[in-house]
């Protein structure tokens, strides 16, 4: 059993060391007085800001395209629409480094969704493919 | 009528590239450089993540995800996004897939996994027996 717990043990070690934001921090924190990475802040993690992102794209896409949607339900998808467009500015402020970040025409498209769908019907229905272009 | 494209647009040139660029800031911190003044996690280690990454979406098959992405599919993310080639799209049924999926794929990409011990404990526990 002694053995078994050992093993474990190395292995869970090595297979934290591959990871980088657990090696990046042991080298900040290892780093001696005089080196360039003495006393600078840990990195962490983004994932759970990335996720939560994913996730609202998600949901604000099934929704969007559900067949039948209620009026009564359309304020609802355009909540969704505007806290999407809120997200990816607070969760992803920096885009790819562009000066306009999530301030461009395809982003506020989504804003747009809710009134396309009164004036045009479900997307469901539409195809954009190419010959339709 | 061309919101549902724009829509699948907007995920796959714009989102998806912003969610690498976030993990690239953070990995590639410009304080982060070692006593040579070269970045402390290097091309190569950059790149051993975005190859995690990608083979992540070998893992997704129907038994447990109801749905099956193809070592192919893997291959193509891969060209698309990280190798930036440009012959290289992708057809809104596959961006529907990414979307699906890409949540999942992301979570502890550069940090160790959630349960991650009991994970080895359990795992290990099967050879045992």
């Amino acid at each position: 059993m002694y053995w078994y717990i050992l093993v474990c043990t190395v292995l869970t070690f090595v297979c934290t060391g591959v990871y980088q934001v657990e090696s990046i921090n042991k080298a900040i924190k290892n780093a001696k007085k005089g080196s360039r990475l003495h006393g600078l802040p840990p990195v962490s993690d983004p994932s759970d800001e990335v996720v939560e992102v994913l996730i609202q794209c998600m949901d604000w896409n099934i929704a969007t395209r559900q067949s039948g949607i209620a009026e009564s339900e359309l304020p609802e998808l355009q909540q969704k629409a505007v806290d999407l467009l809120d997200i990816l500015q607070k969760n992803l402020p920096e885009k790819t480094g562009e000066k306009g970040k999530w301030n461009f025409e395809k982003a506020h498209s989504i804003l747009h969704k809710v009134r396309e769908i009164v004036l045009w019907g479900n997307s469901d229905n539409t195809s954009c493919q190419a010959p339709e272009v | 009528m061309t919101h549902f494209i724009r829509y699948l647009g907007l995920f796959g040139d714009h989102i998806v590239p912003a969610v690498l660029h976030r993990y690239t800031q953070v990995l590639r911190r410009p304080d982060l450089v070692n006593s040579k003044g070269q970045p402390l996690v290097t091309t190569a280690r950059l790149g051993a993540v975005w190859k995690r990454l990608s083979a992540r979406f070998k893992t997704v098959v129907a038994d447990t995800s109801m749905i099956t992405l193809s070592t192919d599919y893997s291959i193509h993310f891969h060209d698309l996004f990280i190798d930036g080639k440009e012959n290289a799209k992708m057809t809104g049924d596959r961006m529907k897939m990414l979307m699906l999926t890409l949540p999942f794929m992301v979570r502890d990409l550069i940090a160790p996994e959630v349960f991650q011990y009991w994970h080895v404990l359990v795992c290990s526990s099967y050879i045992l027996c």
